[in-house]
């Protein structure tokens, strides 16, 4: 008879089973996020769906047509604003900028972009700097849900109120309402806003590198994945990034791995914007 | 004796020889100036007297030879007297060289001449008695007597004398003698006394410089670069000299002593130096080393050449009490296998009892069989084995053991022990560091899991917020579903009573419609039969004429002919635009849009009005303002249609005096009328001024209404459809303008247009509202009406989405411009707004301190008195209003303007001139309820 293991050692081996029924199923390879967090989607879908173990939730993503959507849709967390903590945004305007006017061409990647709020943020600091119109964005996300609204640049009115805010903070020129138009229900980014925007779905877990990028911007992405997975990113970044890119990480983010950040300058150490080494530099 | 003694002694010598020379000089001179006084007191006296004597006596003799040959008496008696007195002065010469004669044969000689003398003078008496007696014949022998006597007493004075002289001859001899003498012995003495002086200085200089030179010898041949031996002084004398050389011998052992200590010294600090730069070495590889395994690896690495070692390995202890082991984490030339023991216990083996007394044992004794080193040629066995600990807090914290070739010297176990003391530490700090490493990890995957929990409830608590407001929104739903029915049954009754009143209005519009209508066919179809047909036959031969095939007309005429078609033409096209008219009311009109060249217009007007100018008397003038902008968008035709018609109007009512044009730009004050949406852009005054019967006030009001004329008098006398006016204000509108007139009978009229550049045209909804306009009010619009937009006008929704949130909104617009004012009112109540204004701070805080409540501020920020930013900022001072949005209306390009609304605490901003788009965008996110993140 097999020796019965403890209740956490059952739930740890219910969730190695999920996450790889997941993969097989879907494509979206969960087994190297964070346990905890994951953990927690979860629990609040079994709460949401009254069941009391993961088995019973598996046997539902087998069997339930449609079900591993609403799963992954749980697993999948896009919160994010325009101009999320301005300071980075600002830090962004007033060092990283002088180094992309000289460009012909600007790159840059926003991974993970969720809704694209921050796209447009950059869009946005980008035409105040008289960039935008050589610059291009490509915005990525694992969710093609979430990326099917973004490209419309459509952003509830209720969220207009903080964004304007964190906007006026993150130190932009001109009146934020220049930028969009309203209803009663919505707000409309410009069209030219979004001209230079590319949104394309792409998984950092298990796509590569699309292309050479001078700055690649990724906040608050990693934080859901494990050391593994991570160190497996940051290299992927250093390889789309050209020599003297910039990485800009979320505020509570950086690069643990020594190998990895043994290769960045700390360009700003308080909003975790890194610059890649030159070839032959210390 | 000492080089004092010497020199006093030398130098007085010299200087005594000196007196005694000048003493022995003096002497001699002495003697000598002797001498000479001797033989010229003396002999020279006793010569002197003897001659004296010899003289006298040769005088007497020859008195008395005279005497004896002389016969006269006289003669005689003076001989005798003189006789007499030589004779006296004779033997007082006698006396007085017998008183002085001291010599006997002197005295002698003098007695002799005395006695001689006397015989003499005893013949001499006789002589004298003789001739006294004159007895010549006595005299004779007498004579012979007195000769031979005078023979010998000459002679005894000669012999006296030569006596004398020999005497001083012999003196002066003397004295010659003393003076050679003098000069010899004076030669002699400084002979003597130069080579006494030489002598003396001789032996001084000799015996100090002696000394001197040896010193120097000894001192020159001193090697300064090696002070360890030094020579000595040997001079034994007590003089200075000889202390010189003491001194200097004392000096030398001196020097022999701190050399010696220097060079013991240089040693010692060479070692140091050779250990601390090593030391120095280690302690920059510790740098940024943040793992023991590498810290093992680096320092056997760099320890071993520095020691010459062969061989070594590194052992860092693991486990605390009794699972205490050291555990090999690095070894240095040996090969995997072969590189020592992995690890052992404290007190197992040699290097494990090491641990346990931290104390370093060195093998000089390496036993047969100890580990060999292995060379790529063979193996070796080492000289010497070193097994020392590493100490942290008297602890030993790692072993080392390393093994050499060489001996261990003092100088390497001395590095050694102080190169362990500080790896002691760095060890300790690396193993400090590690943990850091470690926490920090550990915190940074804190930090992210917070993040994400947060994120996650973000993610929650949106969803729920998104739950609670679909929630809401169904019982929203339910609740207007109800509202909704209520309202259904006031508005079924309403509407009943509406189409009611619909119905009447309708009716008399029937009528009116009916009434305007009939005017209307009946005009144009005047129009268009009667006038078209003469029209046509006018273009086509004016064409024809003005053409010049006809060689008989002239220039002017053809330039009449020209004038006469364009005109016609312009008729025609008036033509068309009446049956336009008809179509402008509908809102069925298309105007064309484009650039006009402003500077051209003077010149239109001029061609097609001098003519008629000049052939009524009219004076004509056209004023064009400088700051009129060169290219305006407009329509081109229907603006000069206007022009023409206010023209054609003037002249044609106007007998005498002048007409004139003014082009120009409206001031300010006047702007307050023109409708908002055009504030910014550039706008046109033209005035068409004349002298002409003018229009009484009660009929200017009409006047712009088709069809009609003040009178039924003036259309017969002026001619004229009456249309030209209304048209003029049709198209004023629909250029986005308007007309005004300012009239006196009898004194003339004023037409004024007004219009604005529109690049892109009027928009159908603003043309539209014009349209809907000219309905409502014949009149241009006055600054005191009522907006034009009716409260239950339904709103314009861009996209037709969701409620509009602004309606029965209360907003506050502070501006001193009235004319912002006014627009923004405007446009606000347009939304169905509830608006309030102040012009200024002061009257902004006083309303609101009343008690007035609002949802929004729209603040000017340039304003007199208490300006935009001092307002907010006291606005913000009162707790109620902190989420009171305020948006802040800045001019634009001002730099720094939006830092200083923010922090006078404006919600946001837009800048000036403000487009009512974006106003309105703004308002709707300011008054939107936004969703708690």
């Amino acid at each position: 008879m097999v020796h019965l293991i403890n209740d956490d050692e059952i739930k740890e081996l219910e969730m190695d089973l999920l996450l790889q029924a997941v993969f097989r199923l879907s494509g979206f390879d969960f087994r190297e996020y964070m346990r905890s967090s994951i953990f927690r989607r979860v629990q609040h879908r079994m709460r949401q769906d009254g069941l009391s173990s993961i088995s019973q939730l598996i046997e539902k993503v087998f069997h339930t047509e449609g079900y591993i959507d609403i799963l992954l849709e749980d697993f999948s967390i896009n919160v994010t604003e325009m101009f999320r903590d301005p300071a980075f945004f600002s830090a962004f305007r007033k060092k990283v900028i002088p180094f992309l006017r000289e460009l012909p061409e600007i790159r840059i990647w926003h991974a993970g972009c969720s809704t694209g709020e921050e796209a447009f943020s950059m869009a946005i600091l980008l035409e105040e700097e008289g960039l935008y119109h050589k610059a291009r964005i490509y915005a990525t996300d694992m969710n093609e849900a979430v990326l099917k609204g973004a490209g419309k640049g459509i952003i509830d009115l209720k969220r207009m109120q903080s964004y304007t805010k964190n906007y006026l903070q993150a130190g932009g020129e001109k009146a934020f309402s220049e930028y969009y138009r309203t209803d009663f229900e919505n707000a409309y980014l410009n069209e030219n806003l979004l001209k230079n925007i590319f949104f394309t779905q792409h998984n950092l877990v298990t796509d590569g590198s699309i292309n050479e990028f001078h700055v690649i911007i990724c906040r608050n992405v990693m934080i859901y994945f494990n050391a593994d997975l991570q160190a497996k990113v940051n290299a992927l970044f250093y390889e789309s990034l050209c020599e003297g890119g910039f990485l800009g990480l979320g505020n509570k983010e950086t690069l643990r791995a020594m190998n990895i950040s043994e290769k960045y300058h700390n360009f700003d150490v308080a909003e975790k914007i890194y610059q890649k080494k030159e070839q032959g530099s210390p | 004796m000492s080089f004092k003694k010497k020199q006093i002694i030398g130098f007085g010598a010299i200087l005594l020889l000196i007196v005694s020379l000048m003493a022995g000089i003096f002497y001699m001179i002495n003697s000598m100036k002797n001498n000479m006084q001797d033989i010229m007191d003396d002999r020279y006296t006793k010569v002197n007297l003897a001659t004296d004597m010899r003289q006298l006596f040769f005088q007497s003799d020859r008195e008395l030879l005279s005497m004896t040959v002389s016969n006269d008496e006289q003669e005689i008696k003076e001989s005798n007297k003189i006789l007499n007195t030589n004779h006296t002065i004779l033997l007082e010469d006698i006396s007085t060289l017998t008183g002085i004669v001291n010599r006997q044969k002197s005295r002698y000689l003098l007695s002799r001449i005395e006695e001689s003398y006397r015989s003499y003078t005893e013949t001499e008496t006789q002589v004298k008695e003789a001739i006294k007696r004159g007895d010549k014949t006595a005299l004779r022998p007498l004579l012979v007597v007195q000769n031979e006597r005078r023979t010998e007493v000459i002679k005894n004075l000669n012999g006296f004398k030569n006596f004398q002289e020999s005497l001083m001859k012999s003196s002066l001899k003397s004295a010659k003698n003393t003076y050679q003498d003098a000069i010899n012995t004076l030669i002699t003495g400084l002979l003597l006394a130069l080579i006494a002086t030489a002598v003396i200085g001789y032996w001084v200089i000799r015996s100090t410089a002696n000394n001197l030179r040896a010193i120097t010898k000894v001192i020159k041949t001193l090697n300064y670069k090696d002070l360890s031996v030094l020579p000595r002084i040997r001079v034994k004398t007590k003089d200075e000299i000889g202390d010189i050389a003491s001194a200097f011998n004392e000096m030398a052992g001196s020097l022999e002593n701190y050399s010696f200590k220097e060079k013991e010294f240089t040693s010692k600090i060479e070692e140091q130096n050779w250990i601390q730069t090593r030391l120095a070495d280690l302690a920059t590889m510790y740098q940024r080393i943040v793992s023991m395994d590498i810290l093992a690896g680096r320092f056997l690495t760099s320890l071993a050449p520095m020691l010459d070692a062969a061989y070594g390995a590194f052992y860092a202890k693991v486990g605390e009490g009794e699972k205490t082991r050291f555990r090999k984490l690095a070894s240095f030339a040996g090969s995997d296998g072969e590189a020592g023991r992995h690890e052992f216990l404290p007190g197992e083996g040699l290097i494990g009892q090491a641990a346990i007394e931290k104390r370093a044992h060195l093998i000089e004794d390496i036993p047969e069989g100890y580990r060999l080193i292995t060379s790529g040629l063979g193996v070796v066995r080492p000289k010497s084995i070193l097994i020392a600990p590493v100490l942290f807090e008297d602890e030993a914290v790692a072993m080392i053991e390393i093994a050499s070739l060489e001996a261990f010297d003092e100088k390497k176990r001395k590095f050694l022990t102080q190169a362990l003391e500080t790896l002691g530490i760095t060890i300790n700090s690396v193993k400090g560091r590690m943990e850091i490493e470690r926490l920090l990890k550990e915190s940074q995957a804190q930090t992210e899991e917070l993040q994400v929990q947060s994120e996650e409830l973000q993610s929650q608590s949106e969803e729920l917020q998104a739950q609670a407001e679909e929630m809401q929104s169904q019982s929203e739903e339910l609740r207007m579903i109800n509202e909704q029915l209520a309202e259904r049954n006031l508005e079924s009754e309403q509407k009943t009573r509406e189409l009611q009143k619909v119905k009447i209005n309708l009716e008399k519009q029937a009528e009116q419609l009916k009434l305007s209508s009939r005017y209307k066919s009946e005009f144009l179809a005047n129009m268009s039969h009667e006038l078209r047909t003469p029209l046509n036959s006018i273009l086509i031969l004016s064409e024809m004429l003005s053409d010049g095939t006809e060689e008989t007309l002239s220039e002017e005429q053809k330039e009449f002919a020209r004038v006469i078609n364009s005109s016609g033409q312009d008729l025609l096209s008036l033509i068309n635009d009446i049956l336009d008219l008809s179509k402008v009311e509908v809102g069925k009109l298309d105007m064309v849009f484009g650039e006009m060249n402003l500077s051209e217009l003077p010149g239109i007007l001029e061609r097609n009005f001098t003519h008629l100018a000049k052939s009524r008397g009219i004076q004509f003038n056209i004023v064009k303002d400088e700051k009129t902008p060169g290219i305006f968008y407009t329509d081109e035709q229907r603006f000069q249609q206007i022009i023409k018609n206010l023209l054609s109007n003037a002249f044609k009512f106007t007998e005498s005096g002048s007409v004139s044009v003014n082009i120009g730009i409206p001031s300010p004050e006047t702007m307050k009328k023109a409708n908002f949406s055009y504030i910014d852009v550039d706008w046109l005054e033209i005035t068409v001024e004349d002298t002409g019967i003018g229009i009484p006030e009660d009929k200017q009001e009409i006047i712009f209404e088709a069809f009609k004329q003040v009178d039924g008098a003036t259309m017969r006398k002026f001619g004229g459809t009456g249309l030209g006016l209304a048209i003029c204000k049709e198209f004023a509108a629909l250029l986005g303008g308007w007309i005004e007139v300012d009239s006196k009978e009898g004194k003339g009229s004023k037409f004024t247009l007004y219009i604005p550049s529109l690049p892109a045209g009027l928009t159908m909804q603003e043309a539209t509202l014009i349209a809907s306009e000219e309905v409502a009010a014949a009149m241009p619009v006055e600054t005191e009406s009522e907006p034009v937009i009716q409260e239950k006008d339904i709103p314009i929704n861009p996209s037709g989405a969701g409620s509009n949130h602004l309606q029965n909104k209360k907003v506050l617009v502070v501006d001193d411009d009235n004319r912002n004012i006014f627009a923004l009112e405007k446009a606000l109540a347009h939304e169905g707004m509830h608006i309030s204004t102040a012009h200024n701070g002061h009257e902004c805080l006083d309303i609101l301190n009343k008690g007035k409540e609002f949802d929004i501020v729209l603040m000017d920020i340039m304003m007199p008195g208490l300006d935009g930013y001092e307002t907010m900022r006291q606005i913000r001072t009162e707790k109620k209003y902190d989420d009171l949005p305020i948006v802040a209306l800045t001019a634009k390009a001002m730099k720094g303007d939006r830092e200083k609304c923010l922090e006078a605490g404006a919600s946001d901003y837009i800048s000036k001139p403000i487009k009512m788009d974006q106003l309105l965008s703004v308002l709707r996110v300011w008054l939107s309820n936004p969703s708690k993140n």
